[in-house]
Parts: C-alpha cells; sequence; structure tokens
C-alpha cells in the first residue's frame, strides 16, 4: 500500500464520470435502435500507450479489444490533434466489421497524453446479405472494411471518407447519423479531459492513469495468488457449419495467469473464426465475474494474463477469415470453455454452461414504400444453474447484455408481427439446481425478406456440471404460409415472403448437481 | 382559497427510516418542527403521535403525508393476489422483460422482474396493428371465456395491457366494463401510462393494480383516523413521486404514483426554497446513512421522468433521484490492489460508525469527518446522542498506518474519495442531461449533506451552496410546499403539427386534470396548467419536454444543440407523447425576514482539516506530489450554532454551523450567510 493508493478510487470516479457522459452523449443521438435500445456499444480512455484507464461498458466483447485498437492505429497513421480515426478490421484494431470504432489522440499542451475511443454496432455495414453478419466464406463477403483511417482531419470532416461510408452501407441515413452520434460522443469526452487537465494539471491526469493500472493489475495478481497452481484443461466445440473445436490448459502459476488455446481448430472457411482480442475479452469477463473484489477494467489486468493463441487457427485467425460470427458465437463458446477449464480448478463454485450463444437473428428487404429496412438482434435464453440456485430463465449470458427490442418498436418501426414471446418451458437441463429455461420468438415478416439467423448449442445443448443434465439444443425455423417449416442452418440466408414465418427456440441453461430422484 | 380550506391547519408529515418528521408553518413564528422514532410495523402509529403533539383535537387538520407504503410493498413483494391480462402469445412479457441481467460480470444472473406467478396470467385472444388498427376482433364470446377464467382465479386486483393498447384503447376499455362485475381494483395500461413499450407499460400496470389492495386500506384507515380524532373536514392528501399532491382516494385508486413519494418531498421542498430566492436551476444533494440522493431541478417546470424501482421499470412519472453508495455509513478498507476504497458495503444504524460505539470497528466516513474536526462530538443530534473521539481517531490511525499516514492524513484521503463519488453522480445528472452545473447552487439537506456540499461545489465551479432551514426535515417541508398537481401523459408518436392540432391533442387530458382536482375541492380558479411535449427528432431516442407555445419547432432544435451538441434540420421532429401538468396553488411556504447585515461572533473554535483546499485538487498551488493527503491543512475554525444565526448573519471559513440536523462545513475562502429565508448560504470569496 503506498500513498497514491489514497487518490486511486478519486481518479477512478473522474476518469468513469468522462466515459459515462460520453456513452449518453452517443445514447441520446444515435439513430439504430440497435444503439439506442439495445446499448450496444461502449466508450473507453486509454493512456497515451493505448493502454485501457477507463471504459463505460454494456458490451463485454468491446472490453478486451480496446486496448489493441491505438497500436494497430499506430503502425499505419500518425494522428495529430484535431483527427478522428475512423475503423472496423477486425485484423487492425477492431472486432468485427459490424463495429465501427471511433478514436482520437487527446493532446495537451502539444503533448500526448492519451485517448478517447467509442465502438458502436451499426446494423448493416454492407457485404453479400442485409446485416453483414451472414455466412460468407472470407472478409470480403461480409462487408465494408474500414483500415484505420482519418474521418475528420484538424477537427473537419473528410467528406470523401463519409461518402464512401454511405454508398456502401445499406442504410446510409442511419449509418450516417450514427457515425455522427460517435464523433460527438468523442467531443465531449475531450471536453471533460480539458477540465481535469485544467483542476490536477495533466502531469497529474497522467500520473493517475498509470496509477490505475498499476492497481489493476495488482488486484489482478493477488486474486490469481489466490487459485490453486494446479494444470487444468477444458475443451467444447462449436456446432454446425462452423464446427471447431477450442481448447484451454490454464494454470495460475506465482501471481500469473497462464491460458493456452493450443489444440483449438485451424482457422475455418466462413466467417466463426475469432482473433486475440475476442479471447483477451473473455478472459477479462471471466476473471471479473470470479473475482472477490471488483476489479477496475483496465488494461492493468491483462499485465498478469499469458495468452497464448495458436496462429492461423479459430482463436487468432488471419486475413482473409470471416469473423462476424465469431465475434458473436465463437466468443461465447471460449468463455465457455475458460469457465469449464476454472470449474475443474475452483470446483462447485462454477455453475453450468449457460445457454453459449446469442442467437443472432438479422433480416432486411424493401417496404412496401420502396425504402429498405435491416434489422439485427440477439435474443436470451438459459443461465446454467449454479451454487447459488436455479438458472435464470430468457437472459443473456455472459459475452452480451444486450436488450431485446419491445415487440411494439419492432412493430413500429419494421414489417413485420411478433406472434408469439415466450419461455420455452422444460428447456433447462435438469440437476439438483436446474439450468434456466431458453425462450421462443416467432416474427411474421410483413414483406418478403433476407432473414439469417445464426446460433450454435443447435445440436448439443449447454452441458450440466457436478451431474446435472445438458439443456436443451436451440432450433431455428422458417414457417411458410404454406408448406412444410424448414431449418434455418446457423449463418445460411434464406428468402422469407410475406406471410413466413420465423421461428426462433434458444438454448436452456445447464443443470448444476445431480438432481433429485425421481426427477428425470 | 374557500373559507373551508382556510382554516385547516396544514401538517406535513414524512415517514422516514428512522424518524417520522412532522412540520407546520406558521405565518408569524416560522416552521413547527417535531420528530418521533417511525414505528417500523404501523407507520401510521408514529405520523398520529406526532400530529397530536402539534395539532389540537379540537382543529381540523390537513395533513399531507409523504407515504413509503407503497416503495416498501414493492421492494419487498408484499402485495395484492393481482390477475395480469394481455394478448396471446405474450403472457411471458413480464417474466422476459428486457432480457438483460442487472450487472455485466454476473456468473449466475437474477435479474429483477414482477413477481406475478404464470398461472396468474390471462392471455386473450385480439390482436392491434403498431398503428392500433384491428387484426384480430375482440368477440364477445372471448370477453366472456376470459372473465370467466379471471373470475376463477379470484383476483384481488387486475391489471390489463395489452399490445399496442396506447394507440387504441377500445379492447382493455371493453374487456374493463366486463371485468367490472368482479367488483375490484382494475387497472388499464392504456389508461394510466398509455405509451409504447409492452414490458415497461405492463409492469406498471400491473403495480398500480398489485399495490391497490394494501395502500388503499392503509390510506383510508389513517384518513378515518384524522376523521375521528380531529374536528370536522379533517382530511388526508398524499405526496406523490412527481411532487405534488393528491386527495386520500385518488391517491388509493393509483398507487403505483406513489413510489417514490417520500424522496419526492425534499425535492418539492428545495425547488420552492429556490423559487422564492430566485435561484433558477439548481442541484440537490441529499446524503443520508447508506447513500446519498442527487437530483437536477431545472428551473419553472419540475422535471419528470419514468422511474426505477427496485430494477424494475415504472413509466408513472417521477422526479429523478439518482442514488450513489456513498453515505456517511459507508465503509472504507484497503483493497486487495492497494487502493484506498469507500463503499458500497455500509455500516448501516447498527453497528453504525465506529464512533458512535455501539460495536463498529470498520471506519466510515462520518468516522472521518469526525477525525477531521468536522463534526464536535457533543452537538451531534443536538447532543442526544454523544460521539467518540478516540476510537474514531484510533480506527484511522489503524487504516492509515500501511500507508505510513497519520490519522487525519487518512481522514482527509477519505473524504476525498466520497467527494469524488458525489461529483460523479452531481456530473452524471446535470451534464448528461446537457445542463453545466457551473451556473447553479447546490441545495444541500439530509443529515450529512452540508460536510461534503462546499467541496463538491468548487469541484463542480458551482456559484455556491444552499443548506436551507430546518434541513433534518426537509422532506416534511417539501409535503407543505407541494401542490396539488395531476400529471397526465398521452402518447402521440406523430410529427409535431401546428398549434391549433397541440390544443386539440390537449384538450381532453385538461377536462380530466381539471375534473378531478376540482372534485378534491381545488376551486377552479386557482387551477393553472401547463402543456408540454416530450420531443425528439426522428429516428432518435433522446427525448426531451419542451412546453407548448410559439416558436416550439425552433425551441426544439436549440434544445437539440444544447444538449447534443448539433441541430439535425434535415429530419421529421416527432412528438412521442404529451404531458398535461395541472395543480392548485402552493402554500406561501418561505415569509421573507428582515435583513440586517452583520458579522456573527463566535469563541468557540475547533482544530478542523480541509482537504478541500489540498492537495492535488490545486495543482496551481505548486502540489506536485501524488497523494499529498498530509498538505490538507489544519486551521482553526469558527464554531456558530446555527439556532443563533439570525437573517443578515455573515461568517467566513474556515468554519462549522452546528444544528441539530447536522453540521455545515464553511472551508476556508468561502464565506457564509444566512439570507431572508433562513437558509445558509455558502459561496466562494471570489464570487462574493
Amino acid at each position: 500500500m503506498n500513498l497514491e493508493g489514497t487518490r486511486l478510487m478519486v481518479y477512478r470516479h473522474l476518469f468513469a464520470s468522462v466515459t459515462e457522459e460520453m456513452g449518453e452523449a452517443l445514447r441520446h443521438s444515435a439513430i439504430s435502435p440497435n444503439i439506442k435500445e439495445r446499448l450496444d456499444f461502449s466508450c473507453a480512455l486509454l493512456d497515451a500507450d493505448g493502454a485501457l484507464v477507463a471504459h463505460a461498458a454494456h458490451i463485454p466483447v468491446h472490453l478486451g479489444s480496446a486496448h489493441l485498437t491505438v497500436p494497430a492505429v499506430l503502425r499505419e497513421i500518425q494522428p495529430e490533434h484535431g483527427d478522428v480515426i475512423v475503423l472496423n478490421d477486425p485484423h487492425r484494431g477492431g472486432t468485427h466489421l459490424n463495429d465501427v470504432t471511433v478514436v482520437a489522440p487527446f493532446y495537451r499542451d502539444g503533448r500526448l497524453l492519451g485517448y478517447l475511443l467509442d465502438r458502436a454496432h451499426h446494423a448493416d455495414i454492407g457485404g453479400a446479405e442485409p446485416g453483414s453478419m451472414s455466412g460468407a466464406r472470407d472478409i470480403y463477403g461480409e462487408g465494408l472494411i474500414l483500415p484505420p483511417m482519418r474521418l475528420l482531419r484538424a477537427r473537419k470532416p473528410v467528406e470523401d471518407v463519409w461518402r464512401l461510408f454511405a454508398a456502401n452501407v445499406r442504410d446510409p441515413v442511419a449509418g450516417r447519423g450514427d457515425l455522427e452520434a460517435q464523433v460527438a460522443a468523442l467531443v465531449r469526452g475531450a471536453r471533460r479531459l480539458v477540465e481535469l487537465c485544467e483542476r490536477f494539471g495533466s502531469d497529474e491526469v497522467g500520473r493517475g492513469m498509470r496509477g490505475l493500472l498499476d492497481h489493476g493489475e495488482r488486484l489482478t495478481r493477488s486474486q490469481i495468488l489466490a487459485w490453486p497452481q494446479r494444470r487444468v484443461v477444458a475443451t467444447d466445440h462449436l456446432d454446425g457449419p462452423g464446427s471447431a473445436r477450442i481448447r484451454c490448459a490454464l494454470q495460475c502459476r506465482n501471481g500469473r495467469l497462464h491460458l493456452d488455446f493450443t489444440g483449438s481448430s485451424a482457422q475455418v472457411s466462413g466467417s466463426w473464426n475469432t482473433h486475440a482480442a475476442v479471447a483477451t475479452s473473455a478472459v477479462f469477463y471471466v476473471l471479473q465475474a470470479l473475482s472477490s473484489d471488483e476489479i477496475p477494467e483496465t488494461s492493468g489486468t491483462l499485465r498478469c494474463v499469458d495468452l497464448h493463441l495458436p496462429t492461423a487457427s479459430v482463436v487468432s485467425s488471419e486475413r482473409p477469415s470471416g469473423v462476424a460470427a465469431g465475434n458473436v458465437e465463437t466468443s461465447q463458446r471460449i468463455a465457455d470453455v475458460v469457465l469449464q477449464a476454472f470449474a475443474r480448478l475452483l470446483g462447485r463454485r462454477l455453475p453450468a454452461c449457460s445457454q453459449g450463444t446469442m442467437n443472432n437473428l438479422l433480416f432486411g428487404g424493401t417496404r412496401a414504400d420502396g425504402s429498405p429496412f435491416v434489422y439485427y438482434e440477439t435474443l436470451g435464453g438459459g443461465a446454467g444453474g449454479g451454487p447459488g440456485g436455479p438458472g435464470a430463465s430468457a437472459v443473456q449470458v455472459h459475452m452480451t447484455n444486450t436488450r431485446n427490442t419491445p415487440v411494439e418498436i419492432l412493430e413500429a418501426e419494421l414489417p413485420v408481427r411478433v406472434h408469439l414471446l415466450a419461455v420455452r418451458r422444460g428447456s433447462g437441463g435438469a440437476g439438483h439446481h436446474p439450468g434456466g429455461d431458453g425462450l421462443v420468438k416467432e416474427i411474421e415478416m410483413l414483406q418478403p425478406a433476407r432473414v439469417t439467423v445464426t446460433g450454435t448449442r443447435r445440436h448439443s445443448g449447454a452441458p450440466g456440471a457436478f451431474g446435472g443434465a445438458t439443456g436443451a439444443p436451440g432450433r431455428d425455423q422458417l414457417r411458410p404460409a404454406q408448406g412444410r417449416s424448414r431449418r434455418l442452418e446457423a449463418g445460411e440466408s434464406q428468402d422469407a415472403e410475406a406471410g413466413d414465418r420465423i421461428r426462433i427456440e434458444t438454448p436452456g441453461g445447464g443443470g448444476w448437481g445431480r438432481p433429485p430422484p425421481g426427477s428425470m | 382559497m374557500s373559507d373551508q380550506t382556510r382554516n385547516l391547519r396544514r401538517v406535513g408529515i414524512d415517514t422516514g427510516g428512522t424518524f417520522t418528521d412532522a412540520v407546520t408553518a406558521d405565518a408569524g413564528s416560522g416552521f413547527h418542527v417535531h420528530k418521533v422514532p417511525t414505528t417500523q410495523e404501523q407507520p401510521a402509529r408514529a405520523v398520529l403521535q406526532a400530529l397530536e403533539i402539534l395539532v389540537p383535537s379540537s382543529a381540523a387538520v390537513e395533513l399531507v403525508h409523504g407515504t413509503t407504503h407503497a416503495t416498501n410493498a414493492l421492494l419487498t413483494g408484499r402485495l395484492g393476489r393481482t390477475v395480469v391480462v394481455t394478448t396471446k402469445g405474450m403472457r411471458d412479457v413480464l417474466a422476459i422483460g428486457r432480457q438483460d441481467r442487472d450487472s455485466l460480470y454476473q456468473l449466475e444472473p437474477r435479474p429483477p422482474r414482477p413477481p406475478q406467478p404464470r398461472r396468474l396470467i390471462v392471455e386473450v385472444d385480439e390482436r392491434l396493428d403498431a398503428d392500433g388498427g384491428v387484426i384480430t376482433r375482440l368477440t364477445a364470446a372471448e370477453i366472456k371465456r376470459v372473465v370467466a377464467k379471471v373470475a376463477a382465479l379470484k383476483p384481488q386486483a387486475i391489471a390489463i395491457g395489452l399490445l399496442h393498447s396506447y394507440r387504441n384503447d377500445a379492447h382493455e376499455q371493453r374487456l374493463a366494463r366486463a371485468l367490472a362485475r368482479l367488483k375490484v381494483p382494475c387497472v388499464l395500461s392504456s389508461a394510466l401510462v398509455p405509451e409504447i413499450r409492452e414490458y415497461e407499460r405492463l409492469t406498471t400496470a400491473w403495480a398500480d393494480a398489485a399495490l391497490a389492495p394494501v395502500v388503499a386500506p392503509a390510506l383510508e384507515q389513517l384518513e378515518q383516523s384524522l376523521q375521528s380524532g380531529w374536528a370536522a373536514g379533517s382530511r388526508l392528501r398524499v405526496l406523490r413521486s412527481d411532487g405534488g399532491t393528491a386527495a386520500a382516494a385518488a391517491a388509493a385508486t393509483h398507487p403505483v404514483h406513489l413510489a417514490l413519494s417520500g424522496p419526492a418531498g425534499g425535492l418539492a421542498a428545495a425547488r420552492s426554497l429556490a423559487d422564492a430566492r430566485g435561484d433558477g436551476a439548481v442541484l440537490t444533494l441529499d446524503m443520508g446513512g447508506t447513500s446519498t440522493d442527487v437530483a437536477l431541478l431545472p428551473a419553472g417546470e419540475m422535471p419528470l421522468q419514468p422511474m426505477s424501482l427496485g430494477g424494475l421499470p415504472l413509466l408513472a412519472r417521477g422526479l429523478p433521484i439518482h442514488s450513489v453508495g456513498t453515505g456517511g455509513g459507508s465503509l472504507v478498507r484497503w483493497d486487495a490492489g492497494g487502493a484506498l476504497a469507500v463503499g458500497p458495503a455500509s455500516a448501516g444504524a447498527v453497528p453504525g460508525p465506529v464512533c458512535y460505539g455501539r460495536g463498529g470497528s470498520q471506519v466510515t466516513v462520518t468516522d472521518a469527518h469526525l477525525v477531521a474536526g468536522r463534526l464536535r462530538s457533543e452537538a451531534f443530534l443536538g447532543g442526544e446522542f454523544s460521539l467518540d473521539p478516540e476510537a474514531a481517531h484510533a480506527a484511522l490511525a489503524a487504516l492509515g498506518k500501511p500507508a505510513g499516514l497519520r490519522a487525519e492524513e487518512a481522514a482527509a484521503a477519505v473524504l476525498e474519495i466520497a467527494s469524488a463519488d458525489m461529483e460523479r453522480a452531481l456530473r452524471r445528472v446535470s451534464l448528461a442531461e446537457g445542463h453545466d452545473p457551473r451556473a447553479f447552487h447546490l441545495y444541500a439537506f439530509g443529515g450529512a449533506g452540508g460536510l461534503h456540499a462546499a467541496w463538491v461545489a468548487a469541484r463542480l465551479g458551482m456559484r455556491g451552496v444552499v443548506i436551507p432551514p430546518h434541513a433534518g426535515a426537509f422532506s416534511a417541508l417539501g409535503m407543505l410546499a407541494a401542490p396539488p398537481r395531476r400529471t397526465l401523459i398521452r402518447s402521440i408518436l406523430e410529427v409535431l403539427p401546428a398549434a391549433r392540432q397541440r390544443r386539440a391533442w390537449f384538450r381532453p387530458l385538461e377536462e380530466r386534470a381539471c375534473a378531478e382536482l376540482t372534485a378534491e375541492g381545488v376551486p377552479r380558479s386557482h387551477l393553472r396548467l401547463r402543456r408540454l411535449l416530450e420531443m425528439h427528432s426522428s429516428g432518435q431516442s433522446g427525448c426531451f419536454a419542451l412546453a407548448d407555445g410559439p416558436r416550439l419547432l425552433e425551441r426544439f432544435h436549440l434544445e437539440h444543440q444544447r444538449r447534443f451538441g448539433y441541430r439535425r434540420e434535415d429530419q421529421p421532429v416527432m412528438v412521442a407523447s404529451l404531458r398535461l401538468v395541472a395543480e392548485g396553488r402552493a402554500q406561501a411556504l418561505w415569509p421573507r425576514h428582515r435583513c440586517r447585515r452583520h458579522q456573527a461572533a463566535s469563541r468557540v473554535v475547533q482544530d478542523c482539516v480541509f482537504p478541500e483546499s489540498a492537495g492535488a485538487g490545486n495543482a496551481r498551488a505548486g502540489n506536485t506530489r501524488a497523494g499529498n493527503a498530509g498538505a490538507a491543512p489544519r486551521l482553526r475554525a469558527a464554531v456558530h450554532a446555527r439556532a443563533d444565526l439570525k437573517a443578515g448573519a455573515r461568517l467566513r471559513g474556515p468554519a462549522l454551523v452546528t444544528e441539530y440536523s447536522g453540521t455545515t462545513v464553511v472551508p476556508p475562502a468561502w464565506g457564509a450567510e444566512i439570507d431572508a429565508y433562513g437558509a445558509l448560504v455558502l459561496q466562494p470569496e471570489e464570487k462574493q
């Protein structure tokens, strides 16, 4: 405990306040429901090296990627005061193409003090299918790729980039409006940083940033030191067409956490691949969730983590691999595997597996008046049973926490009708504490639409733990107005006619502990 | 006012967690305040006890009550047996909610949802589209089936929430007419909160229905006690979450409006004092034992927004109160990463802070204040309760030891963290809404508000601090200050039309509000109507309310620019909903005293640590050492008893002003003055 320790929480509150205000600015002025209703965005303050200092987070998967963005930008551009950089290339500091990131350096008295960043999921970013998240063969088919580029130069919009952006997305009005909102959030954050510098002096602000990173490192190390040093291994699979194995060997040694994903599948064709940001995010999430002390969200945590990701693998893919589904689905499986490894290490403190998917629903088409529509949402499912009781039903788990779109909003803004929104009874795995149930959503298309559902745990369900049963796998169907229902394969786009219905049944959670006799 | 109203003795009574506060106002002699311990099991007992002391039974009394009854019933789930009626296919809307968990890092999420058993939810075969058009007709046979099914479930109350009923309420109305024969309270989501978003609307209707069987009898009983114990004409009014009052019967009919009845009192009082002082927009800080409530009150219109209680969204409008976890009882510790951390765990009232001597051993914010010399141990709660400075000193010395800090230095560090948390909260409520706090005063009340107020106000660059008279019973004062009010909402979802169309939209709301208030005895000539439109730019969700009137479109664009930094004139401006506020006259509560400016004298001094004027917070003073808590100056502060300070009394910091309910710290380079309304006003010398 040092003297600085008395001021760390002061900095923490003040820096968090900057990112919170950015988040408010973004949420209020964004256009698309995905951002304003589902809060699919995050805002961050980074130090002069690009390390994460404060994060107003709604989306865990954004968390592990923020610190990778600035180094990726600097490899290609040296942004100056008044510049705003935009990017979405997952292999150069992004997550997946839909997540458009804007980042701006913050200079004070001619000296670089840090960066402000925000990242928001755009409902469409071009590509072969509406929503840009369906099963393209490679990243070129997934949509517009933005390498780090100046979106504003010396505070003036670089119109060519804005026009290129608008020309490549299906709903340019919403896309441009959301991007404007993202820039407005940066401006708001910068204004607050200026105030902090005026109050404390910029040296002190820099010292506060470093202090918080060191603090995060110390907190994380003390947590890791409390765990057994045994080496444990867990393996799980992605089902469906992207079928790939994720394997993780985990060991705590001298206050460091080693995670080795050797033995995971080589990168696959299609969009199920991920890159370092996703595994990092999953590790961040699990450490936070398991920690007895609240660990502030900083890069300090990562200083205690050795992450080995085999190159050109499903967990660390290289260009031109597609990543759209990896970001939302493989990320859930990576979290599952790390948690299963921890269950081997820490035993019954850990719950059974949760639904392990985000059940990504995408559709798009043309309204009766000729205007385009595109829609994206993710659906909750069953949480695993755990030591604290039965798993919750119909809830977002692990790597996402976005809200649903209310039925009334959905029907007011899009040519669809929701016929059923229900808890999927009996889908949770049996157990001493049973898994939570998934949900069922049945949507009728009132206009022809191209539809994609990208989900996993469709063939085998969420594993139970300590004697609990597996949860029911999910199921996705296209139910035409006439004729037989068709199964919607994960990541595969199909045409729906007006009057056809999509029915999604999300997976239940795994059961925890042996079920009482006679209950199965 | 009518003769009948004039003869009533008005009393404001607020039921708090520890004390029940009662206040009467008297034009000649000012306020009379009486505190009695709250009777947890039967809150009405303490209310009547306090009332007996302030008002003789020969008088007729109008009691304005701030009740925690609805709040507690919702938080504990002690509710009436309620049947929910909803559209076919939507039975699980309450169970699914918005599908998010209440915090991110949860391996075992337990998201808060209305505790409504599924077997008490009945689906009805009907369907509207998003424009209110009928897709599936509600047939007479279906109504009959639903009524039979609901009747068989033996409800104490019914909530009806059908999809898109905010657009077209015909189906809800027909069901309600048929269900009326069950003779239980029946709440229509389309009548209560006609707004888009089925989960939030249905949750609100459910809460309203489920509260009725528990809240209505309690209010009825209290009013009967008034009528039997005091003179004829005695009556009960209740403060609602919107900061206005309603007659007991009306309050009992829609108890969801009472969800924030208690906290609304402090804000109603703050607004009323701010109006008297001519302060315009103000921020409020109410620091209690376990948490601190902050709010922004703009000039003029009370800001109302949908509420949240225990994680449940309620669309009924309430005053915007934001809570943070730091209060006087917040526990202090070193975390495993070597950072000094305050809260969120609290010592509560038992064992409480170390200095209470009730077995608490872990340092709290209150202990830090005591060690820093910012509390008078013998003056705490009027001296009824003595503090143990030695125990607090020992605990802070032990806390500081690992970092080489003396007890006072450790105390200064603790107070700095607590203030940063409050600063963050005040920023969130002001800047996030596009307001700049530098133009405002900070109104601080509650037990510990005055200890941090000047400090936080300085950090936010605010104009000054106002510590109202009777800051410890301020909520009860708010009960007296609050006017009779009705806030009615109607969903619109259309492009902003011309003034004539807007007037037509408002008319039915005006008629209803006027009828309700005149039925409560509010003279029609006293009624003031305010018409607000909650608007947003097409496609955006950031909604804000503007008063109807000339140049509305231009005012919208100006407000959009102020909040979001740009104008969005290429998109249509949408009206989300109308808000009609009708209110009667408020009691003139703040008599102006004659102010004779004079310097207050004090012979009592106390050594006091002022971290607010130290450390890195003042970079220009050349302090470069991080965490330089040792630099907090220890100064001799004059101690003033507030009761001795008359209007016009001035004093300079460093000083402490003590009163029954708390202590106000006047830091160095700040001055303070008692204004014509009895408020203690603090300002930095540079702004005086």
